[in-house]
């Protein structure tokens, strides 16, 4: 009996969560006829884009119990890096690799510090998004690297491509929610993070080795983080040093509005896709609606709070 | 500080000494909210926000809306106070993780700041009266009221926080909430009252601030949080709460403003100066996550 409620409260909260996007797209799409056009859902799917991918390994990252804050700074640095490294060496697939193995870096460091060393995940991560801050305007003076010229083609040839009509960032953003559900579902180390998330030392004892999945976790959260930015720089043809602040907050936000328990051991997906939607469709619609963009910060404040406040709630009864 | 005095020949004279300690005002009044925060175990991240705020809403009331100098004052402050109760009731009654409620909170003053200013600074260089408690020099020293005020805040929290039955609570709710409960102290009330005074003394540092500067700050307030808890944390608060020492929070400001100001000496670039605070923070960690050990 227990777990049919149980069943039905999660079936609740799915159909609650998407309910609240319906009601969303219908209210902005009454206020100005042009939101509900395919045109718009698409440009809203493709600005998702890195929050979207940012969201998918914070979702993991929040369900083995940990946040990571960093991830903001690590996509910004990515794609600054990669477009250093095309300057300076001419060869698309190296910028590339040096992009992501700044997401390697970051998450190996971050998950040294956190798991090895026992810090406090949440300000640890704070205080890396600040030293990557420093080293970005560092190398920048706080400018945008631009990649406008022939010279960096091979680059954002790739990040404007279309495959079937369908920009590539889509493409990537659907494979990649596609890929790690499918692996949070079916793979050991992929149930093995529910596991530790939900009850660490019961993991333990059921011979699961903590460190290496969080590691793993860090690691996911920061390649993902990498990977976004760094695609991001290629379809924009310019390396932007402002890129980052809001990412962290706006894909913990998704996370949590789809649904992820802030205590660990529970997400889905699915449902923070649904979440990163939320988010992208109000922001989209409060411009839309003719409001400065500045609402849009209130706006993503409410939000999350709103989402925690009802999870909280939910645990209470 | 010997370091820094031995690279560059006036970090030491008292002129900066002075610089340093007028320097150390916003930081120290918000150091000191983080740190009653931190007590009882919780984390304030809107503290930089809400100073920023303050000090738009004061320079704005008193340039644009005509309010006078006194009044304008009292209602960033009282504005300040709401925002910590906000926070406090919902971490306190609401039981909403403190990080996540002052998240969304910084949030959301950073849209209402913007709105207010379009990003702009609030100019306030025809108030003569609004910059005294700033600028104004008392006996022609380089003491200013905004320093007594910052040392008058650290003294009163010292004896606010170890000798009233208030204060004594703070600490146990943050070392041990189940026991406080048990001994019948009400927590909610205290984590709210924390989160009230921490807002109350971000918004003084806030309003210090415009008057110093003669300015009201969109953006100042984006160093603030980890700055504050670096200097916590570097004066021995621990992050796990039920333990702080004012005098020591003191130290570590003083520690971090150094820091900063011994750079710009020795001619590094600010944009170091993220990098190092990040540095310290995450050692000062690591050093009392060892000692925990």
């Amino acid at each position: 009996m227990l777990k049919i409620m149980k069943n039905n409260r999660t079936q609740m909260q799915t159909v609650l969560t998407v309910l609240v996007l319906v009601a969303l797209c219908a209210v902005f799409g009454i206020a100005n006829p042009d939101f509900l056009t395919g045109q718009n859902l698409m440009s809203i799917l493709l600005t998702s884009f890195v929050v979207g991918m940012v969201a998918i390994g914070e979702c993991v990252c929040i369900m083995s119990g940990y946040f990571d804050l960093s991830v903001g700074m690590i996509a910004a640095l990515s794609g600054l890096t990669a477009a250093t490294v095309m300057t300076s060496t001419g060869s698309a697939l190296l910028a590339i690799l040096a992009g992501l193995a700044i997401g390697l870096i970051g998450g190996i460091l971050a998950g040294v510090l956190v798991s090895y060393l026992g810090m406090n995940a949440f300000i640890t991560t704070f205080a890396l998004q600040s030293i990557y801050r420093g080293i970005i305007y560092l190398r920048t003076d706080g400018f945008a690297i631009k990649m406008f010229d022939k010279f960096f083609d091979p680059l954002t040839k790739l990040g404007q491509m279309k495959v079937l009509g369908i920009q590539l960032p889509i493409i990537i953003m659907a494979a990649c929610y596609i890929l790690i559900a499918l692996f949070l579902k079916y793979r050991k180390l992929g149930r093995s993070i529910y596991l530790v998330g939900g009850n660490a030392k019961c993991a333990y004892i059921c011979g699961i080795n903590l460190h290496s999945v969080q590691m793993f976790v860090f690691i996911l959260c920061d390649m993902l983080a990498a990977m976004a930015g760094l695609i991001y720089a290629c379809r924009l043809g310019a390396a932007n040093a402002f890129l980052s602040d809001t990412i962290p907050m706006e894909a913990i936000c998704a996370t949590i509005a789809g649904g992820t328990a802030l205590s660990g051991g529970k997400g889905n997906l699915a449902l923070t896709f649904v979440g990163v939607m939320i988010v992208f469709v109000t922001k989209s619609g409060l411009i839309m609606i003719g409001l400065p963009d500045f609402y849009q910060y209130i706006a993503v404040g409410v939000i999350f709070f709103l989402a925690v406040l009802l999870q909280t709630e939910q645990k209470r009864n | 500080m010997a370091f820094f005095g031995f690279m560059s020949p006036y970090f030491l004279k008292s002129k900066n000494i002075m610089a340093l300690l007028t320097a150390a005002v916003p930081l120290g009044l918000i150091a000191i909210a983080e740190s009653v925060c931190l007590l009882t175990g919780a984390f304030d991240m809107s503290v930089g926000f809400v100073a920023s705020l303050s000090g738009v809403i004061v320079t704005k009331l008193i340039s644009e809306a005509g309010v006078a100098t006194t009044p304008a004052y009292i209602i960033a402050l009282v504005f300040a106070l709401i925002s910590g109760l906000v926070a406090g009731l919902s971490v306190g009654y609401l039981r909403v993780p403190a990080w996540i409620a002052t998240f969304a909170l910084m949030n959301i003053w950073h849209g209402i700041i913007l709105i207010i200013t379009n990003g702009d600074a609030v100019r306030m260089t025809k108030f003569k009266d609004f910059k005294w408690l700033g600028q104004h020099k008392i006996f022609g020293t380089e003491i200013t009221p905004a320093v007594i005020i910052l040392i008058a805040c650290f003294i009163l929290f010292y004896f606010f926080l170890r000798y009233t039955k208030l204060g004594r609570d703070l600490h146990v709710v943050g070392g041990n909430p189940e026991a406080a409960k048990n001994v019948g102290i009400n927590v909610e009330l205290c984590q709210t009252i924390a989160f009230a005074l921490s807002g109350l003394m971000s918004g003084l540092a806030g309003v210090l601030f415009a008057s110093r500067s003669g300015s009201g700050q969109p953006i100042i307030g984006e160093l603030y949080a980890m700055q504050a808890i670096a200097a916590s944390v570097v004066g021995g608060t621990a992050m796990t709460g039920g333990k702080t020492n004012p005098a020591m929070t003191f130290v570590g400001v003083i520690f971090i403003v150094c820091l900063q100001n011994g750079l710009n000496m020795i001619k590094v670039p600010a944009f170091y100066q993220h990098i190092v605070t990040g540095v310290v923070l995450v050692l000062s960690i690591l050093v009392q996550t060892e000692r925990k050990k």
